[in-house]
């Protein structure tokens, strides 16, 4: 088995210099990891927003931009558009197109974590709804200050059945209020956003702001006819446009289908994605050069080796072959180590994204994609050892030896 | 086929050997008219430094190709076989003991002496237990696994000696093979080779410019002849 002999030989070459070697397959690596990890993240993150968006079909809240209020009435990440009126609701809920339309009013956080006033149907399973959320410990709020909080926000501030806790004005660290919310419920995890709120009842909130006037003005929710946003689910989904139409043609509210908006805010974010890809490449193709110069100074260094190899049998081709092999090592040595790298890049930012975010990107493995890149690396490799193997083939045996 | 053409294992004839941009009115490195080698005959090549003695040996293994003539070994024209055919053959017919020691530094004694087996086309098996027999002769078994670096010179020596060996080849070529060794040791090495050549039925040519090792052969070709 000839072609074995010469892995195991051309091993042993790269081995002798494993300096050269380990640097060559790292700056292959590096660049093969940022492609893995781009497409990975990208990837992972489009995928986990649109399973965990929301099982309501439609969004409605006030007019401005559709991927902001989409991030802040799903997501809980960005602030609110603004309010509207609480007309909007109670017309919706009693629309006989819809099947369910959930309220929901936000403006006050706890420790980062968005206070979320809401109705009891909000915990009601939808049918065929992926990730239903569901009782750990406790039960539903049912009087003002009563409050249900997500999986996460459990584990991060260690809250259990019966602790007390004081909201704050606003989403980052604003005035605190005086009255005292006591938690009588815990959510199991979704792996979702939904974990990483606190819920109340929709009174709750209206109570916190009843001797703030000051704090309207912020955005949030303050009087008792407004909200933030409404989640609406249809009975029928040919009804859906309709109802959208209809909503957008008031000039009261905008209503928006979470998914589409999520496309559009993935849309705008692909030229980037482009144009690091485009980086990333060429940093892969900077790599590869200097697998090609490595290779170029082993058979100008080494061309008595050259040589040796010729007067002991060797023959031009084998030894070209044996080149290329070192070459096609450099080169998947530096993929393979490249795509580990990138999943572990992948997995840390995993971590990092979900405590941003409450998003699980859990990570597939993306076969297909990793296949791609060995072949692609295989390929240009071997294109990349060409010129020093046609200079070991080049090599006059006789010169080299006494 | 006659008697002196079934009794020569190299021929050469009407050889001349120019390198490559020397002048063409030059006087050529090596002259030959006719020259034989019988099969199993030790003979030694003696000529100062300068004389032509690597550039003869090249020319045996088909390293090098002359200017002109015809060179047969084992009734094989080499000069005739294309460049491929002319490595295959030399890794299954020839050894050569270099003037310097050339091991591998990326491999072990063990994998230096198995090389020309693998280009010959032997199995890993048997490649390896060629090789461990002829480290063995040459009292090589404690280093198998020492890479070049970590052999002494004569250890190094005799490494080259056992990769030249361990194809049993028909022809052994040995260029200066002792010139980093002191007399003595220069003598055993000498010693050494002779037995195992003749031990394999082999035919070794040695080049050397040292009168009294070339006196240790009862066949001797001065180098001034081939001019
Ligand atoms: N590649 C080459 N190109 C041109 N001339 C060469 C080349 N190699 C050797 N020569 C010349 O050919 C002549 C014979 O060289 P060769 O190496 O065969 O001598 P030698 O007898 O082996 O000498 P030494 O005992 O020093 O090893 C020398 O004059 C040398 O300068
Ligand atoms: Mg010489």
């Amino acid at each position: 088995m000839s072609f074995i002999d010469d892995i195991r030989l051309a091993s042993k070459f790269l081995r002798d210099r494993i300096l050269s070697t380990a640097l060559t397959i790292l700056s292959v690596a590096s660049g093969v990891a940022l492609i893995v990890w781009l497409q990975g993240v990208t990837g992972g993150v489009r995928e986990a927003f649109v399973r965990h968006a929301t099982p309501y079909n439609l969004i409605v809240g006030a007019p401005g931009s559709p991927v902001q209020l989409v991030l802040s009435g799903v997501f809980f990440l960005d602030r609110p558009v603004g309010n509207i009126s609480r007309d909007v609701y109670e017309e919706l809920k009693n629309d006989p197109a819809v099947d369910r339309a959930v309220p929901i009013a936000m403006g006050d956080s706890f420790r980062g974590h968005a206070i979320v006033g809401t109705t009891k149907e909000f915990f009601d399973p939808l049918p065929g709804e992926k990730f239903p959320l569901r009782l750990r410990a406790g039960r539903l709020f049912n009087g003002n200050f009563e409050a249900v909080i997500g999986a996460r926000v459990a584990a991060e501030t260690r809250l259990e059945i019966g602790a007390q806790f004081r909201s704050s004005h606003g989403f980052s660290g604003g005035e605190q209020h005086a009255e005292p919310m006591t938690v009588v419920g815990i959510l199991e995890p979704t792996g979702g956003p939904r974990d990483g709120a606190v819920y109340c009842s929709l009174e709750s909130i209206h109570e916190f702001h009843r001797h703030a006037n000051e704090y309207a003005e912020s955005g949030g929710t303050a009087a008792p006819n407004q909200m933030t946003a409404v989640l609406v689910r249809p009975k029928d989904l040919t009804a859906l446009p309709l109802l959208q139409r209809q909503i957008q043609m008031s000039g009261r509210a905008q209503a928006v289908f979470p998914t589409s908006a999520l496309y559009q805010l993935f849309d705008t974010l692909e030229i980037w994605k482009r144009v690091v890809q485009v980086l990333c490449w060429t940093v892969v193709a900077v790599a590869l050069t200097s697998v090609c110069i490595t290779l170029y100074s082993f058979v100008e260094e080494r061309a008595a080796d050259i040589a040796l190899l010729r007067a002991l049998g060797a023959s031009r081709t084998r030894i070209t072959r044996l080149i290329l092999i070192q070459s096609l090592l450099l080169s998947l040595g530096g993929a393979l180590t490249g795509i580990a790298l990138g999943h572990g890049l992948m997995a840390v930012l995993g971590g990092v994204v979900q405590s941003f975010t409450g998003v699980d990107l859990s990570w597939s493995v993306m076969t297909g994609w990793e296949g791609m890149i060995l072949g692609a690396l295989g390929a240009t490799g071997l294109v990349f050892g060409a010129w020093p193997a046609w200079r070991a083939y080049r090599v006059a045996a006789a010169e080299y030896l006494a | 086929m006659n008697a002196v053409e079934r009794g020569s294992l190299v021929r050469v004839e009407n050889l001349t050997m120019r390198y490559t941009g020397a002048p063409k009115d030059s006087a050529p490195i090596l002259r030959i008219n006719q020259w034989e080698v019988g099969r199993g005959e030790q003979v030694v090549l003696l000529g100062p430094s300068g004389s032509g003695k690597t550039t003869l040996l090249h020319l045996l293994s088909g390293i090098r190709a002359p200017t002109a003539g015809r060179i047969a070994v084992d009734d094989e024209d080499i000069s005739a076989l294309p460049e491929s055919r002319r490595d295959l053959w030399r890794s299954r017919t020839v050894g050569y003991v270099f003037q310097n020691y050339y091991l591998f530094s990326a491999l072990t004694t063990l994998e230096n002496t198995e090389m020309p087996l693998m280009f010959a086309g032997v199995a890993a098996a048997e490649r390896r237990a060629m090789a461990l027999q002829i480290l063995e002769r040459l009292d090589l078994s404690g280093k198998i696994s020492s890479h070049p670096r970590q052999l002494s010179a004569g250890e190094k020596q005799r490494a080259v000696i056992a990769r030249a060996l361990v194809n049993r080849p028909r022809l052994v070529l040995a260029d200066e093979p002792s010139a980093h060794l002191d007399a003595q040791r220069r003598r055993m090495l000498f010693e050494l080779l002779r037995d195992l050549v003749d031990q394999n039925g082999s035919t070794l040519i040695v080049a050397t410019h040292d009168p009294e090792l070339a006196n240790l052969f009862s066949k001797r070709a001065a180098m001034g002849q081939f001019r």
